[in-house]
Protein backbone atom coordinates (compact mmCIF):
# COMPACT_ATOMS: atom_id res chain seq x y z
CA UNK A 1 0.00 0.00 0.00
CA UNK A 2 1.15 3.52 -0.65
CA UNK A 3 1.44 5.89 2.27
CA UNK A 4 2.08 3.09 4.76
CA UNK A 5 5.44 2.21 6.30
CA UNK A 6 5.85 -0.99 8.29
CA UNK A 7 9.15 -1.26 10.12
CA UNK A 8 9.64 -4.16 12.50
CA UNK A 9 6.89 -3.80 15.10
CA UNK A 10 5.64 -0.34 14.19
CA UNK A 11 3.38 0.99 11.55
CA UNK A 12 3.09 4.52 10.14
CA UNK A 13 0.56 6.15 7.87
CA UNK A 14 1.16 9.35 5.93
CA UNK A 15 -1.09 12.16 7.13
CA UNK A 16 -3.21 13.48 4.28
CA UNK A 17 -5.27 16.13 6.04
CA UNK A 18 -2.95 17.86 8.49
CA UNK A 19 -0.22 16.95 10.89
CA UNK A 20 -2.23 17.51 14.07
CA UNK A 21 -2.95 14.22 15.79
CA UNK A 22 -6.61 13.18 16.14
CA UNK A 23 -6.03 10.66 18.92
CA UNK A 24 -2.87 11.88 20.68
CA UNK A 25 -0.71 9.68 18.49
CA UNK A 26 2.91 10.48 17.60
CA UNK A 27 3.46 12.35 14.38
CA UNK A 28 6.93 12.10 12.84
CA UNK A 29 8.47 13.83 9.90
CA UNK A 30 9.87 11.34 7.39
CA UNK A 31 11.31 11.90 3.93
CA UNK A 32 8.11 12.85 2.13
CA UNK A 33 5.85 14.32 4.78
CA UNK A 34 4.34 13.71 8.17
CA UNK A 35 3.52 10.19 9.28
CA UNK A 36 1.11 9.24 12.07
CA UNK A 37 2.00 6.24 14.21
CA UNK A 38 -0.67 3.54 14.35
CA UNK A 39 -1.17 1.59 17.56
CA UNK A 40 -1.78 -2.09 16.84
CA UNK A 41 -3.28 -2.59 20.27
CA UNK A 42 -6.02 -0.10 19.53
CA UNK A 43 -6.73 -1.04 15.96
CA UNK A 44 -7.42 -4.53 14.67
CA UNK A 45 -6.61 -3.54 11.12
CA UNK A 46 -3.14 -2.41 12.19
CA UNK A 47 -2.70 -5.61 14.18
CA UNK A 48 -3.65 -7.67 11.13
CA UNK A 49 -1.16 -5.80 8.96
CA UNK A 50 1.63 -6.38 11.47
CA UNK A 51 0.71 -10.06 11.51
CA UNK A 52 1.29 -10.19 7.77
CA UNK A 53 -2.11 -9.66 6.17
CA UNK A 54 -1.82 -7.39 3.14
CA UNK A 55 -5.19 -5.78 2.51
CA UNK A 56 -5.52 -4.11 -0.84
CA UNK A 57 -6.96 -0.72 -0.02
CA UNK A 58 -6.40 1.53 -3.02
CA UNK A 59 -6.25 5.26 -3.22
CA UNK A 60 -9.69 6.58 -4.03
CA UNK A 61 -11.47 3.45 -2.85
CA UNK A 62 -14.96 3.50 -1.38
CA UNK A 63 -15.05 1.78 1.97
CA UNK A 64 -17.87 0.58 4.15
CA UNK A 65 -16.76 0.51 7.76
CA UNK A 66 -19.09 -1.24 10.21
CA UNK A 67 -18.47 -0.57 13.87
CA UNK A 68 -16.50 2.65 13.44
CA UNK A 69 -16.67 3.60 17.12
CA UNK A 70 -14.73 6.80 17.86
CA UNK A 71 -13.06 6.52 14.48
CA UNK A 72 -9.53 5.52 15.43
CA UNK A 73 -9.02 2.96 12.68
CA UNK A 74 -11.26 4.99 10.38
CA UNK A 75 -8.96 7.98 10.58
CA UNK A 76 -6.03 5.91 9.31
CA UNK A 77 -8.07 4.33 6.55
CA UNK A 78 -9.11 7.85 5.59
CA UNK A 79 -5.42 8.74 5.22
CA UNK A 80 -4.71 5.62 3.19
CA UNK A 81 -7.48 6.17 0.63
CA UNK A 82 -6.72 9.87 0.36
CA UNK A 83 -9.00 12.75 -0.49
CA UNK A 84 -10.54 11.05 -3.53
CA UNK A 85 -11.79 8.08 -1.53
CA UNK A 86 -14.82 7.79 0.71
CA UNK A 87 -15.60 5.98 3.95
CA UNK A 88 -19.09 5.21 5.13
CA UNK A 89 -18.48 4.93 8.88
CA UNK A 90 -21.38 3.20 10.59
CA UNK A 91 -21.97 2.81 14.27
CA UNK A 92 -24.97 2.18 16.45
CA UNK A 93 -24.22 4.05 19.69
CA UNK A 94 -25.13 7.77 19.80
CA UNK A 95 -22.24 8.57 22.13
CA UNK A 96 -19.53 7.45 19.74
CA UNK A 97 -21.26 8.81 16.66
CA UNK A 98 -21.01 12.21 18.29
CA UNK A 99 -17.21 11.92 18.37
CA UNK A 100 -17.24 10.50 14.87
CA UNK A 101 -19.24 13.46 13.61
CA UNK A 102 -16.56 15.91 14.71
CA UNK A 103 -13.82 13.75 13.19
CA UNK A 104 -15.72 13.86 9.91
CA UNK A 105 -15.70 17.66 10.00
CA UNK A 106 -11.94 17.57 9.54
CA UNK A 107 -11.76 14.48 7.35
CA UNK A 108 -13.91 15.33 4.39
CA UNK A 109 -13.73 11.80 2.97
CA UNK A 110 -15.66 10.29 5.85
CA UNK A 111 -19.41 10.02 6.29
CA UNK A 112 -20.82 9.34 9.75
CA UNK A 113 -23.91 7.15 9.76
CA UNK A 114 -25.87 6.18 12.83
CA UNK A 115 -27.40 2.85 11.97
CA UNK A 116 -27.78 -0.76 12.96
CA UNK A 117 -25.35 -2.88 10.93
CA UNK A 118 -27.58 -5.94 11.32
CA UNK A 119 -30.30 -4.14 9.33
CA UNK A 120 -28.59 -2.83 6.20
CA UNK A 121 -31.93 -2.02 4.58
CA UNK A 122 -32.35 0.88 7.03
CA UNK A 123 -29.33 2.69 5.56
CA UNK A 124 -29.62 1.33 2.04
CA UNK A 125 -30.48 4.76 0.61
CA UNK A 126 -27.46 6.37 2.27
CA UNK A 127 -24.64 4.13 1.05
CA UNK A 128 -23.27 3.77 -2.45
CA UNK A 129 -21.24 1.05 -4.15
CA UNK A 130 -18.18 0.03 -2.13
CA UNK A 131 -14.86 -1.61 -3.01
CA UNK A 132 -13.93 -2.75 0.45
CA UNK A 133 -15.78 -3.57 3.64
CA UNK A 134 -14.28 -3.72 7.10
CA UNK A 135 -16.27 -5.00 10.02
CA UNK A 136 -15.51 -4.86 13.71
CA UNK A 137 -18.78 -5.02 15.60
CA UNK A 138 -18.31 -7.78 18.22
CA UNK A 139 -21.85 -9.14 17.97
CA UNK A 140 -23.14 -12.65 18.37
CA UNK A 141 -24.29 -12.88 14.75
CA UNK A 142 -21.44 -10.85 13.31
CA UNK A 143 -20.63 -13.27 10.49
CA UNK A 144 -24.23 -12.98 9.33
CA UNK A 145 -24.06 -9.21 9.53
CA UNK A 146 -20.86 -9.19 7.53
CA UNK A 147 -22.23 -11.43 4.77
CA UNK A 148 -25.45 -9.37 4.52
CA UNK A 149 -23.53 -6.12 4.08
CA UNK A 150 -20.99 -7.70 1.74
CA UNK A 151 -23.82 -8.92 -0.43
CA UNK A 152 -25.70 -5.64 -0.38
CA UNK A 153 -23.04 -2.98 -0.91
CA UNK A 154 -19.78 -4.44 -2.21
CA UNK A 155 -19.09 -4.75 -5.92
CA UNK A 156 -18.33 -8.14 -7.52
CA UNK A 157 -14.82 -9.33 -6.63
CA UNK A 158 -14.69 -6.64 -3.95
CA UNK A 159 -12.74 -7.30 -0.78
CA UNK A 160 -13.76 -7.60 2.82
CA UNK A 161 -12.25 -8.01 6.21
CA UNK A 162 -13.84 -8.97 9.47
CA UNK A 163 -12.45 -9.14 12.96
CA UNK A 164 -14.04 -11.84 15.09
CA UNK A 165 -14.14 -11.66 18.85
CA UNK A 166 -14.77 -15.19 20.03
CA UNK A 167 -15.89 -14.06 23.46
CA UNK A 168 -18.83 -12.12 22.13
CA UNK A 169 -19.97 -15.09 20.02
CA UNK A 170 -19.81 -17.72 22.74
CA UNK A 171 -17.94 -17.18 25.96
CA UNK A 172 -18.14 -20.79 27.14
CA UNK A 173 -16.45 -22.38 24.11
CA UNK A 174 -12.78 -22.49 23.16
CA UNK A 175 -11.83 -19.57 20.87
CA UNK A 176 -10.38 -21.91 18.25
CA UNK A 177 -13.67 -23.83 18.00
CA UNK A 178 -15.56 -20.58 17.42
CA UNK A 179 -13.05 -19.46 14.77
CA UNK A 180 -13.29 -22.78 12.94
CA UNK A 181 -17.05 -22.59 12.84
CA UNK A 182 -16.94 -19.01 11.50
CA UNK A 183 -14.35 -20.07 8.96
CA UNK A 184 -16.59 -22.81 7.60
CA UNK A 185 -19.46 -20.35 7.12
CA UNK A 186 -17.23 -17.74 5.50
CA UNK A 187 -15.52 -20.20 3.18
CA UNK A 188 -18.87 -21.52 1.98
CA UNK A 189 -20.05 -18.02 0.97
CA UNK A 190 -16.85 -16.21 -0.07
CA UNK A 191 -13.28 -16.81 -1.19
CA UNK A 192 -10.97 -16.79 1.81
CA UNK A 193 -7.67 -15.04 1.11
CA UNK A 194 -6.11 -14.88 4.53
CA UNK A 195 -6.81 -15.83 8.09
CA UNK A 196 -4.75 -14.79 11.11
CA UNK A 197 -5.02 -14.84 14.88
CA UNK A 198 -4.44 -11.40 16.36
CA UNK A 199 -2.41 -12.39 19.43
CA UNK A 200 -0.42 -10.79 21.03
CA UNK A 201 -2.17 -7.54 20.07
CA UNK A 202 -5.67 -8.71 20.93
CA UNK A 203 -6.85 -11.59 23.07
CA UNK A 204 -9.20 -14.21 21.53
CA UNK A 205 -9.52 -12.33 18.25
CA UNK A 206 -8.96 -13.42 14.70
CA UNK A 207 -9.25 -11.73 11.34
CA UNK A 208 -10.58 -12.98 8.02
CA UNK A 209 -9.64 -11.39 4.71
CA UNK A 210 -12.01 -12.44 1.96
CA UNK A 211 -12.98 -11.73 -1.60
CA UNK A 212 -16.56 -11.59 -2.74
CA UNK A 213 -17.50 -14.23 -5.26
CA UNK A 214 -20.27 -13.69 -7.75
CA UNK B 1 -37.56 -1.08 -18.51
CA UNK B 2 -37.29 1.82 -16.07
CA UNK B 3 -36.34 1.78 -12.41
CA UNK B 4 -37.21 4.10 -9.56
CA UNK B 5 -34.47 4.47 -6.98
CA UNK B 6 -34.42 6.82 -3.98
CA UNK B 7 -31.32 7.82 -2.12
CA UNK B 8 -30.28 10.78 -0.02
CA UNK B 9 -29.98 12.97 -3.10
CA UNK B 10 -33.53 12.49 -4.30
CA UNK B 11 -35.85 10.16 -6.15
CA UNK B 12 -34.26 9.02 -9.41
CA UNK B 13 -35.70 7.46 -12.54
CA UNK B 14 -33.18 5.10 -14.14
CA UNK B 15 -33.21 3.71 -17.67
CA UNK B 16 -32.54 0.12 -18.72
CA UNK B 17 -28.80 0.64 -18.44
CA UNK B 18 -29.15 1.98 -14.89
CA UNK B 19 -28.26 5.55 -15.77
CA UNK B 20 -30.15 8.45 -14.23
CA UNK B 21 -32.75 9.90 -16.59
CA UNK B 22 -34.44 12.38 -14.28
CA UNK B 23 -34.42 13.31 -10.62
CA UNK B 24 -37.13 14.53 -8.29
CA UNK B 25 -35.84 16.35 -5.24
CA UNK B 26 -37.50 15.69 -1.89
CA UNK B 27 -39.88 18.41 -0.79
CA UNK B 28 -39.66 17.46 2.87
CA UNK B 29 -36.22 15.95 3.36
CA UNK B 30 -36.60 14.70 6.94
CA UNK B 31 -39.94 12.99 6.37
CA UNK B 32 -38.66 11.36 3.20
CA UNK B 33 -35.62 9.99 5.04
CA UNK B 34 -37.84 8.58 7.79
CA UNK B 35 -39.98 6.88 5.17
CA UNK B 36 -36.95 5.40 3.39
CA UNK B 37 -35.49 4.17 6.65
CA UNK B 38 -38.62 2.24 7.55
CA UNK B 39 -39.16 0.99 4.00
CA UNK B 40 -42.27 3.10 3.24
CA UNK B 41 -43.00 4.97 -0.02
CA UNK B 42 -42.03 8.62 -0.08
CA UNK B 43 -44.54 11.10 -1.61
CA UNK B 44 -42.21 11.53 -4.60
CA UNK B 45 -42.13 7.78 -5.19
CA UNK B 46 -45.92 7.58 -4.98
CA UNK B 47 -46.24 10.33 -7.55
CA UNK B 48 -43.76 8.69 -9.93
CA UNK B 49 -45.58 5.36 -9.57
CA UNK B 50 -48.89 7.03 -10.42
CA UNK B 51 -47.42 8.69 -13.48
CA UNK B 52 -45.84 5.49 -14.71
CA UNK B 53 -47.29 2.26 -13.25
CA UNK B 54 -44.83 0.17 -15.29
CA UNK B 55 -41.81 1.49 -13.45
CA UNK B 56 -39.90 -0.90 -11.14
CA UNK B 57 -39.39 0.41 -7.63
CA UNK B 58 -36.17 -0.39 -5.81
CA UNK B 59 -37.19 -0.83 -2.20
CA UNK B 60 -35.66 -3.14 0.40
CA UNK B 61 -39.05 -4.22 1.70
CA UNK B 62 -41.25 -4.58 -1.33
CA UNK B 63 -39.34 -5.26 -4.46
CA UNK B 64 -37.73 -8.11 -6.33
CA UNK B 65 -35.22 -5.99 -8.25
CA UNK B 66 -33.71 -5.59 -4.86
CA UNK B 67 -32.98 -9.30 -4.51
CA UNK B 68 -31.08 -9.36 -7.80
CA UNK B 69 -27.55 -8.58 -6.63
CA UNK B 70 -26.17 -7.56 -10.02
CA UNK B 71 -28.86 -5.02 -10.77
CA UNK B 72 -28.90 -3.67 -7.24
CA UNK B 73 -25.19 -2.96 -7.24
CA UNK B 74 -25.42 -1.17 -10.57
CA UNK B 75 -28.28 0.90 -9.19
CA UNK B 76 -26.59 2.00 -5.97
CA UNK B 77 -23.48 3.02 -7.90
CA UNK B 78 -25.53 6.09 -8.86
CA UNK B 79 -25.08 7.72 -5.46
CA UNK B 80 -23.28 10.96 -6.10
CA UNK B 81 -20.44 11.50 -3.67
CA UNK B 82 -20.50 15.24 -3.19
CA UNK B 83 -24.14 15.50 -2.23
CA UNK B 84 -24.08 12.25 -0.32
CA UNK B 85 -21.62 13.60 2.22
CA UNK B 86 -23.65 16.71 3.06
CA UNK B 87 -27.00 14.91 3.10
CA UNK B 88 -25.71 12.04 5.21
CA UNK B 89 -24.23 14.41 7.75
CA UNK B 90 -27.54 16.19 7.96
CA UNK B 91 -29.40 12.93 8.63
CA UNK B 92 -26.86 11.82 11.23
CA UNK B 93 -27.13 15.15 13.03
CA UNK B 94 -30.90 14.90 13.27
CA UNK B 95 -30.66 11.21 14.28
CA UNK B 96 -28.26 12.20 17.04
CA UNK B 97 -30.50 14.88 18.46
CA UNK B 98 -33.51 12.57 18.23
CA UNK B 99 -31.63 9.88 20.15
CA UNK B 100 -31.71 11.93 23.34
CA UNK B 101 -34.86 10.98 25.25
CA UNK B 102 -35.98 11.09 28.87
CA UNK B 103 -34.09 7.82 29.51
CA UNK B 104 -30.91 9.84 29.14
CA UNK B 105 -31.82 12.01 32.15
CA UNK B 106 -32.60 8.94 34.25
CA UNK B 107 -29.34 7.21 33.33
CA UNK B 108 -27.22 10.28 33.99
CA UNK B 109 -28.97 10.99 37.29
CA UNK B 110 -28.34 7.46 38.49
CA UNK B 111 -24.66 7.70 37.57
CA UNK B 112 -24.38 11.16 39.10
CA UNK B 113 -25.90 9.94 42.35
CA UNK B 114 -23.46 7.05 42.51
CA UNK B 115 -20.51 9.32 41.88
CA UNK B 116 -21.78 11.86 44.38
CA UNK B 117 -22.02 9.21 47.10
CA UNK B 118 -18.39 8.32 46.49
CA UNK B 119 -17.26 11.93 46.56
CA UNK B 120 -19.25 12.81 49.70
CA UNK B 121 -17.81 9.80 51.47
CA UNK B 122 -14.26 10.87 50.70
CA UNK B 123 -14.85 14.50 51.65
CA UNK B 124 -16.44 13.59 54.97
CA UNK B 125 -13.61 11.25 55.84
CA UNK B 126 -11.22 14.12 55.28
CA UNK B 127 -13.33 16.36 57.54
CA UNK B 128 -13.15 13.75 60.30
CA UNK B 129 -9.35 13.68 60.02
CA UNK B 130 -9.19 17.47 59.96
CA UNK B 131 -11.60 18.38 62.73
CA UNK B 132 -11.09 15.21 64.79
CA UNK B 133 -8.11 16.45 66.88
CA UNK B 134 -10.07 19.51 68.04
CA UNK B 135 -13.21 17.60 69.07
CA UNK B 136 -12.39 13.85 69.29
CA UNK B 137 -15.56 12.94 71.22
CA UNK B 138 -17.83 14.01 68.38
CA UNK B 139 -15.81 12.04 65.87
CA UNK B 140 -15.92 8.93 68.03
CA UNK B 141 -19.61 8.98 69.03
CA UNK B 142 -21.32 10.10 65.83
CA UNK B 143 -20.87 7.39 63.21
CA UNK B 144 -23.39 8.75 60.70
CA UNK B 145 -21.53 10.88 58.18
CA UNK B 146 -24.23 13.42 57.41
CA UNK B 147 -25.03 13.99 61.08
CA UNK B 148 -21.34 14.44 61.83
CA UNK B 149 -21.01 17.19 59.25
CA UNK B 150 -24.10 18.99 60.57
CA UNK B 151 -22.95 18.78 64.19
CA UNK B 152 -19.42 19.93 63.47
CA UNK B 153 -20.77 23.01 61.71
CA UNK B 154 -22.92 23.63 64.77
CA UNK B 155 -19.92 23.17 67.08
CA UNK B 156 -17.73 25.49 65.05
CA UNK B 157 -20.34 28.22 64.96
CA UNK B 158 -21.76 28.03 68.48
CA UNK B 159 -19.00 26.48 70.57
CA UNK B 160 -18.70 22.90 71.73
CA UNK B 161 -19.86 23.09 75.36
CA UNK B 162 -23.55 22.25 74.79
CA UNK B 163 -22.76 19.45 72.40
CA UNK B 164 -20.21 18.01 74.78
CA UNK B 165 -22.84 17.69 77.50
CA UNK B 166 -25.30 16.05 75.11
CA UNK B 167 -22.67 13.49 74.28
CA UNK B 168 -22.19 12.80 78.02
CA UNK B 169 -18.76 14.34 78.62
CA UNK B 170 -17.64 16.91 81.17
CA UNK B 171 -14.49 17.99 79.44
CA UNK B 172 -12.84 17.53 76.09
CA UNK B 173 -9.21 16.54 75.57
CA UNK B 174 -9.26 18.10 72.10
CA UNK B 175 -6.83 20.80 71.18
CA UNK B 176 -7.68 24.48 71.29
CA UNK B 177 -8.79 25.65 67.86
CA UNK B 178 -7.42 28.86 66.39
CA UNK B 179 -9.63 31.28 64.48
CA UNK B 180 -8.14 30.71 60.98
CA UNK B 181 -8.29 26.92 61.40
CA UNK B 182 -11.93 27.13 62.48
CA UNK B 183 -12.77 29.31 59.48
CA UNK B 184 -11.09 26.89 57.07
CA UNK B 185 -12.83 23.84 58.50
CA UNK B 186 -16.18 25.63 58.60
CA UNK B 187 -16.16 26.63 54.95
CA UNK B 188 -15.04 23.13 53.99
CA UNK B 189 -17.83 21.52 56.00
CA UNK B 190 -20.39 23.84 54.43
CA UNK B 191 -19.39 22.61 50.97
CA UNK B 192 -20.05 19.03 52.09
CA UNK B 193 -23.46 19.95 53.49
CA UNK B 194 -24.20 21.54 50.13
CA UNK B 195 -23.45 18.22 48.46
CA UNK B 196 -25.80 16.40 50.81
CA UNK B 197 -28.60 18.85 50.01
CA UNK B 198 -27.99 18.60 46.29
CA UNK B 199 -28.12 14.83 46.51
CA UNK B 200 -31.55 14.99 48.15
CA UNK B 201 -32.79 17.33 45.43
CA UNK B 202 -31.54 14.95 42.76
CA UNK B 203 -33.26 12.01 44.38
CA UNK B 204 -36.54 13.94 44.54
CA UNK B 205 -36.20 14.89 40.88
CA UNK B 206 -35.53 11.31 39.92
CA UNK B 207 -38.61 10.17 41.79
CA UNK B 208 -40.70 12.80 40.02
CA UNK B 209 -39.41 11.72 36.59
CA UNK B 210 -39.99 8.07 37.34
CA UNK B 211 -43.54 8.75 38.52
CA UNK B 212 -44.37 10.78 35.46
CA UNK B 213 -42.70 8.80 32.68
CA UNK B 214 -42.47 5.27 34.05
CA UNK B 215 -45.47 4.98 36.41
CA UNK B 216 -45.80 1.20 36.23
CA UNK B 217 -42.13 0.45 36.77
CA UNK B 218 -42.15 2.93 39.64
CA UNK B 219 -45.06 1.09 41.26
CA UNK B 220 -43.65 -2.42 40.90
CA UNK B 221 -39.94 -1.87 41.50
CA UNK B 222 -39.75 1.47 43.28
CA UNK B 223 -38.16 4.56 41.74
CA UNK B 224 -34.60 3.83 42.79
CA UNK B 225 -34.41 0.24 41.58
CA UNK B 226 -36.45 1.08 38.50
CA UNK B 227 -34.08 3.87 37.54
CA UNK B 228 -31.05 1.68 38.11
CA UNK B 229 -32.57 -1.04 35.94
CA UNK B 230 -33.09 1.45 33.13
CA UNK B 231 -29.52 2.69 33.54
CA UNK B 232 -28.14 -0.83 33.49
CA UNK B 233 -30.13 -1.90 30.44
CA UNK B 234 -29.48 1.33 28.54
CA UNK B 235 -33.05 2.42 27.81
CA UNK B 236 -36.68 1.66 28.54
CA UNK B 237 -37.05 0.11 25.10
CA UNK B 238 -34.34 -2.41 25.87
CA UNK B 239 -36.07 -3.46 29.09
CA UNK B 240 -39.40 -3.72 27.29
CA UNK B 241 -38.02 -6.18 24.72
CA UNK B 242 -35.93 -8.06 27.26
CA UNK B 243 -36.94 -11.47 28.61
CA UNK B 244 -37.78 -11.22 32.30
CA UNK B 245 -35.01 -13.69 33.16
CA UNK B 246 -32.53 -11.12 31.88
CA UNK B 247 -34.16 -8.40 33.99
CA UNK B 248 -33.79 -10.70 36.99
CA UNK B 249 -30.03 -10.83 36.46
CA UNK B 250 -29.36 -7.22 35.40
CA UNK B 251 -26.44 -6.04 37.49
CA UNK B 252 -25.19 -9.58 38.15
CA UNK B 253 -23.34 -9.90 34.85
CA UNK B 254 -20.06 -10.72 36.49
CA UNK B 255 -21.53 -13.64 38.42
CA UNK B 256 -23.46 -14.81 35.37
CA UNK B 257 -20.42 -14.93 33.11
CA UNK B 258 -18.40 -16.58 35.84
CA UNK B 259 -21.10 -19.23 35.92
CA UNK B 260 -21.07 -19.64 32.14
CA UNK B 261 -17.30 -19.92 31.93
CA UNK B 262 -16.37 -21.93 35.00
CA UNK B 263 -19.64 -23.56 36.00
CA UNK B 264 -19.98 -21.91 39.41
CA UNK B 265 -23.42 -21.35 40.95
CA UNK B 266 -26.05 -19.44 39.00
CA UNK B 267 -26.79 -15.97 40.43
CA UNK B 268 -30.36 -15.68 41.68
CA UNK B 269 -30.81 -11.95 41.34
CA UNK B 270 -29.05 -8.78 40.24
CA UNK B 271 -30.06 -5.22 41.03
CA UNK B 272 -33.56 -6.18 42.18
CA UNK B 273 -32.13 -7.84 45.30
CA UNK B 274 -32.57 -4.52 47.15
CA UNK B 275 -36.33 -4.63 46.69
CA UNK B 276 -38.18 -5.30 49.95
CA UNK B 277 -40.06 -8.28 48.54
CA UNK B 278 -36.73 -10.07 48.06
CA UNK B 279 -34.58 -8.65 50.83
CA UNK B 280 -37.17 -9.74 53.45
CA UNK B 281 -37.29 -13.35 52.31
CA UNK B 282 -35.29 -16.30 53.56
CA UNK B 283 -32.28 -17.27 51.44
CA UNK B 284 -34.01 -20.33 50.07
CA UNK B 285 -37.01 -18.33 48.85
CA UNK B 286 -35.16 -15.43 47.28
CA UNK B 287 -34.77 -17.10 43.90
CA UNK B 288 -38.50 -17.60 43.56
CA UNK B 289 -39.26 -14.07 44.77
CA UNK B 290 -36.73 -12.61 42.34
CA UNK B 291 -38.23 -14.52 39.44
CA UNK B 292 -41.70 -13.28 40.29
CA UNK B 293 -40.66 -9.66 40.73
CA UNK B 294 -38.74 -9.74 37.46
CA UNK B 295 -41.87 -11.05 35.70
CA UNK B 296 -43.93 -8.16 37.04
CA UNK B 297 -41.28 -5.57 36.17
CA UNK B 298 -41.14 -6.98 32.66
CA UNK B 299 -44.90 -6.53 32.23
CA UNK B 300 -44.74 -3.04 33.77
CA UNK B 301 -41.95 -2.00 31.41
CA UNK B 302 -43.93 -3.14 28.40
CA UNK B 303 -46.97 -1.19 29.54
CA UNK B 304 -44.84 1.90 30.10
CA UNK B 305 -43.11 1.66 26.73
CA UNK B 306 -46.04 0.76 24.51
CA UNK B 307 -48.83 2.79 26.10
CA UNK B 308 -50.33 5.30 23.74
CA UNK B 309 -49.97 8.58 25.61
CA UNK B 310 -46.37 9.35 26.39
Amino acid sequence: MQNVIIDKKRIWVKAVYDKNPDFDENVDKKMDGFYRSWDARRSKLAAAMLKGVEPKIDKGANILYLGASHGYTCSYVSDIIGKSGLIYAIDFAPRVVRDLWFLCEKRKNMIPIMGDASQPQTYFHRVGLCDFIFQDVAQKNQVDIFLKNLDMFVKPNGLGMLAIKSRSIDISRKPQAVFNECRNVIESKTKLIDYKLLSPYEKDHCIFYVQKTQ
Amino acid sequence: MQYLYSNVNGCHVLDGKFKIVSTLEFKNFDDAMDALKSGEYTPEEKKALEDNPEIMLVNPKKDNVFRDGDKRLKIIANLEKKHAIAANKRITASDLSASVIIDHTVIQTVSALEEMDKIINGLTKRLREWYGPYFPELCEKITDHQKYVELSINALENGIDKLLKELGYEQTFGAEISEPAAQAILSYAKIIIGFYDEREVMKKNLEKIMKKHYPHIEKTAGYSIGARLIASAGSLRKIAIMPSSTIQLLGAEKALFRHLVSGSRVPKHGLIVNHTSIADKKRSERGKAARMLANKISIAARVDYYRVSK
